[in-house]
């Protein structure tokens, strides 16, 4: 009786674990396909670009069109691309990402972290190109030789922002300085990125020219991500300096509005950086390059210009394209 | 390695921000594994010593919250104290309590499924013993745990290294504020987010070491408790 | 537990003989106990008789679910007590239910006397789960006859002890009882200690009652019935008898 109770228990496990492979192979499979058929796509697409009214088609279908060359797939086809938790939480990205991989036939990796682990991943060759916006840690990027060069191109403001209520009456203040001032006075909760940080650098400037050091049980600082603390100061309701980008992308959730709009000591520029393939081994310089290359064209300045219009009613990016040789 | 050395300076002399995160990475581990055990360890006595009608699902449902990814805890419970949430108006979310209450969702489970477990080979002979020696159900539970003692120490340590180690319910529910909600694995998070990786890795064998320190109190209790 | 039979019946005042019916229990198809009704007169000493497997522990285990009582009035002794990791004198003060109300200086005395009646004082510190099998029964009788006790209920008490063991437990035993004229239920496979401490036998075979009545029947069984089977088969085992 026990023998045969633990044949039906055998009989049990394997047909549940036979189930449970079957289901997750065609997963796997899946995964290998999207790789392969993504590069299957683009070089298919690439031989008819000329043809702007060419259907979105399957790989199968554009491949069996093919006759004359196509362009060869790169021999790295990985580019790693570091860029910071604001540029992520904005959404630009993955836009893109697939128009460049659809054009190049490179596969792009976006890692996002803060901005000091960003750089980092570019000391230490983890990265291909940055995206960043620190100028003053980009500049010793590039100075300390890990960076081939930095290439402003395109920028959008820092903006104070805060719950409905205003208790500091920000909205009376003309600039940061005087806004940060209103806020320390009315010790009103305000969140600092405190990471170190593009946004938390800026931050931290215009504390420095109003002659003020904030502490004291109003000053937050909470050491993460720009979308995440947006959130906590829609929870606190609570002041914060952020990008407008991800201030409208989060807009929803946290409830916040814009106490101080944008004005000239609130910008922040964007660059790329390219990192120095002498420097480290594995690094490819010619995706890095595919990629700078995108951004400085026409097609992604017109997708950065557009992105967020529908959406928002006003653009979240401003773009400059490639900086003007002097 | 500096920034190496220069972590366990700070930290040896005295430095205030490490040793509030520090402080308040114990406080938070002891509150929740303390609160998981309170509630753990009758669970799992009783359970043992109950049969009922669904048991065994009961069971299983256990177990498998055993495996709750620390994500949904602490999503789960972000929405409960969110002000938007049930429980906004207790103002919880971003501080102490909001982060052991998430890693007692996680650990609780934990320590009742394996007490249960524990307790289950001796509860029957003890129960025929005690049967009948008018004492109350308490006092039974009691002594069942007592019998037990051995497993149930390693059951605690294992608690109590789950509720330190714990990264992803803590930084959602707590918001890792500076002074405030800041403990030891989402500082390192945030170390490595700005590229401070020696201070991270710094952190990370402090936390080891603490780690060490409470397992070797622990197996002093066990050689005290032995005879 | 809807079945009325089965419900545990209080006994507040044990002075009536209690009758249990329907003590029945089916084990994977098999009929472990068959007993339709089984009478227990107050102060009788019963031996439960009968060879392993014969369903003497069920038998135990049924009577003590049917029959409840308040502070302990109800002692169950099973065939492998648990020694738990305290003292020994914590473990016989186990015995002592809280329900009862005694001081503590009436409950130590209590403990005393067990321990000096079962030879256990100077094992009184030690711990109970390091106690050799002898002393581990010692110590779960004293535990049973620490308080007076309407019913005492043993499943195979005397089985593991050596003989200098034995004759303290049964000394122990036959005080208590001539002091509390309790009634008591004792299984054993040991005729010498049924004849030495009951006056009643019941004689159970595959769960069912063959043979019950005064011990002095154990003299003079029905021949080739089970009973005298039973009695040849012991009496070959043990030719002290």
């Amino acid at each position: 009786m026990i023998k045969r109770s633990l044949i039906t228990h055998a009989r049990k496990s394997t047909v549940l674990i036979t189930i449970a492979l079957l289901v997750l192979l065609p997963a796997c499979r899946q995964a290998a396909a999207d790789t392969t058929s993504a590069v299957d796509t683009s070089i298919a697409l690439t031989s008819s670009q000329a043809d702007e009214s060419v259907p979105e088609t399957t790989s199968m279908d554009t491949t069996a069109l093919i006759t004359e060359a196509v362009v060869p797939e790169p021999e790295n086809p990985i580019v790693r691309l570091s860029t910071t938790t604001s540029v992520s939480d904005s959404g630009l990205l993955p836009v893109l990402e697939e128009i460049f991989e659809k054009n190049t036939g490179y596969d792009l990796e976006i890692i996002a972290n803060g901005t000091g682990a960003a750089i980092k991943l570019g000391e230490s060759g983890d990265a291909d190109v940055l995206l960043v916006h620190a100028k003053a840690s980009e500049d010793e990027f590039v100075t300390a030789g890990y960076g081939v060069e930095r290439i402003p191109f395109m920028h959008n403001y820092f903006v104070v922002a805060g719950a409905a209520e205003d208790t500091a009456k920000v909205a009376e203040c003309q600039d940061a300085l005087s806004a940060f001032a209103a806020i320390a006075d009315a010790e009103a909760p305000f969140i600092s990125r405190g990471d170190d940080s593009g946004t938390n650098k800026a931050e931290l400037k215009i504390w420095e020219n109003a002659g003020i050091t904030p502490s004291g049980d109003w000053y937050i600082s909470a050491g993460k991500g720009m979308g995440p603390c947006l959130i906590m100061a829609g929870e606190m309701k609570a002041y914060i300096l952020t990008d407008k980008a991800t201030f409208l992308a989060t807009k929803e959730e946290t409830e916040l509005q814009i106490c101080l709009g944008e004005s000239g000591d609130l910008k922040n520029t964007y660059s790329l950086i390219a990192v120095n393939p002498d420097k480290n081994q594995g690094v490819n310089s010619e995706g890095a390059q595919a990629w700078i290359d995108f951004m400085l064209s026409d097609e992604a300045g017109a997708i950065i210009t557009d992105f967020g219009l529908e959406e928002y009613g006003e653009p979240l990016f401003f773009y400059d394209g490639a900086p003007s040789i002097t | 390695m500096t920034t190496f050395q220069s972590v366990f300076a700070s930290f040896l002399s005295g430095d205030g921000e490490l040793y509030r995160i520090l402080g308040l990475t114990v406080c938070m581990t002891l509150l929740s594994t303390g609160f998981s055990v309170l509630a753990g360890f009758p669970s799992g006595a009783l359970l043992a010593s109950s049969s009922f009608p669904g048991k065994k699902l009961l069971r299983r449902i256990i177990q498998t919250f055993m495996g709750l990814p620390p994500v949904v805890a602490g999503l789960f419970v972000f929405l409960l104290l969110s002000r938007k949430g049930p429980l906004g108006d207790l103002s919880l979310l971003f501080s102490l309590p909001a982060m052991v209450i998430a890693q007692f969702l996680l650990i609780f489970p934990i320590i009742t499924s394996l007490t249960l477990s524990a307790i289950e080979s001796k509860q029957s002979a003890i129960r025929q013993t005690i049967s009948t020696l008018g004492l109350p159900r308490y006092k039974m539970y009691l002594l069942m745990l007592w019998e037990c003692r051995r497993s149930l120490l390693t059951v605690i340590l294992t608690g109590f290294g789950r509720a330190l180690s714990e990264v992803g319910a803590v930084m959602m529910v707590g918001g890792n504020i500076q002074g405030k909600t800041r403990v030891m694995t989402t500082a390192i998070m945030l170390e490595t987010g700005k590229g401070n990786f020696g201070t991270a890795i710094a952190m990370g064998l402090v936390l080891l070491i603490l780690a060490f320190i409470v397992n070797i109190i622990a197996n002093h209790f066990q050689e005290a408790v032995y005879e | 537990m809807s079945d009325p039979q089965k419900r545990p019946a209080l006994l507040s005042d044990f002075d009536e003989p209690v009758t249990l019916t329907g003590l029945k229990q089916v084990w994977q198809n098999r009929t472990v106990l068959d007993i339709p009704k089984l009478q227990l007169i107050p102060g009788r000493r019963y031996a439960l008789l009968g060879a392993n497997g014969s369903g003497k522990t069920t038998l135990l285990r049924l009577i003590t679910e049917r029959l409840s009582a308040e502070n302990g009035q109800i002692g169950y002794l099973p065939q492998k007590p648990y020694a738990f990791a305290l003292s020994v004198r914590h473990n016989i003060g186990l015995g002592i239910p809280p329900g009862l109300g005694l001081s503590n200086e009436e409950k130590e005395s209590l403990i005393d006397k067990q321990l000096d009646k079962l030879n256990l004082t100077e094992l009184e510190a030690a711990r109970g789960n390091r106690l050799s099998g002898g002393e581990a029964q010692r110590m779960a009788l004293a535990r049973l006859l620490v308080i007076p006790r309407k019913i005492l209920l043993l499943d195979e008490p005397t089985s593991s002890l050596d003989l200098n063991s034995l004759s303290e437990a049964e000394t122990a035993l036959t005080a208590y009882l001539s002091s509390q004229n309790s009634l008591m239920v004792l299984s054993t496979h040991q005729l010498s200690v049924a004849r030495r401490l009951c006056d009643e036998m019941i004689f159970l075979d595959q769960g069912l009652i063959m043979a019950a009545g005064p011990i002095s029947g154990l003299m003079n069984p029905i021949p080739d019935s089970r009973l005298s089977l039973f009695l040849r088969y012991e009496r070959g085992m043990n030719s002290v008898e």
